[in-house]
């Protein structure tokens, strides 16, 4: 039948597009977890190694 | 996440996967073909729940942008912009799933009808509140117009949905509340329905989540530069 064609496609566009979301979403939490761990990481070094002084930052180059 | 909110996050994730595939079975076994229309009739079980996630997705934006000028509560505003991502998304669908379903059943990709139009300009302005969002970097002001246009866009919401009883129109009727569907049909619509609005909570849940994220590295960043 002629109408499985267009039923099959509105039903795989409706998947394709909910499941790229999905992953589109999945991607971007894993990155954001992926840097905020690398920045508690970073700020738990300075915070043992006592707080930075002033302009060190800029000094370092 | 907390021990409470994962176990809410995989009630949630449960219960979607579970209605959606009630659904499915619903929409292409439970539910007798159209006599009319035949086997393209189906999309309907899924371009209206669309249609409606659409529409609530926009109400959200509209109730979270009022919060947020009477409150100036940032939670409001980054509701209000992961409602508006996803309804862009469902919007989008119901628009290329109408479509579809019109080549089958007039022959034609588009017209432009009433409820079609509308339709295709309520895409356009979420686009077009998305695209702000992105495009203005200090906060407050991002959240303070992007409420403004939150508002000012739901307007268009009831033209759509009000579309086929205000003019005369190629698009279908009310049938739903015209009693047009057999009981096995509406059945199955509403199963859909909630199914869909499951998906909805689902993923504005998680655009929540990932904005706050983003939210609390800046935060983070802004720490560590000072």
């Amino acid at each position: 039948m002629e109408n499985l064609g267009y039923l099959f496609a509105a039903y795989t566009i409706i998947w394709a597009v909910v499941f790229g979301y999905v992953f589109f979403l999945y991607y971007k939490q894993r990155k954001l977890r992926r840097q905020m761990d690398m920045l508690k990481d970073s700020m738990g070094e300075q915070q043992s190694r006592g707080a930075p002084k002033a302009g060190t930052d800029d000094d370092s180059g | 996440m907390n021990g409470s909110g994962a176990l809410r996050n995989y009630v949630l994730v449960g219960l979607g996967f579970a209605l959606m595939v009630a659904a499915l079975y619903m929409v292409f076994i439970y539910v007798p073909t159209d006599k009319e229309t035949g086997a393209v009739q189906r999309i309907f079980y899924f371009h209206v729940p669309l249609a409606w996630i659409g529409f609530l997705a926009f109400l959200v934006v509209f109730v979270c942008s009022i919060l947020y000028l009477m409150k100036r509560a940032v939670k409001w505003d980054t509701i209000a912009s992961a409602s508006a991502e996803v309804g862009v998304v469902f919007t989008s669908l119901v628009l290329v799933t109408g479509s579809v379903w019109a080549k089958a059943a007039w022959g034609i990709w588009w017209t432009w009808d009433a409820r079609l139009t509308a339709t295709l300009v309520l895409w356009f302005t979420y686009v077009a509140y998305l695209l702000l969002r992105s495009y203005v970097t200090e906060d407050s002001q991002r959240a303070r117009l992007s409420a403004v246009l939150g508002i000012v866009g739901f307007i268009d919401v009831p033209v759509v949905a009000l579309a086929v009883m205000l003019w005369r129109t190629q698009h279908p009727g009310a049938i739903i509340f015209e009693g047009g569907l057999v009981p096995s049909m509406l059945f199955t619509l509403v199963v859909c329905i909630v199914a869909f609005t499951v998906l909805y909570i689902m993923l504005v849940v998680q655009s929540t989540r990932f904005r706050n994220m983003e939210a609390d590295i800046r935060n983070m960043k802004n720490t560590q530069a000072d």
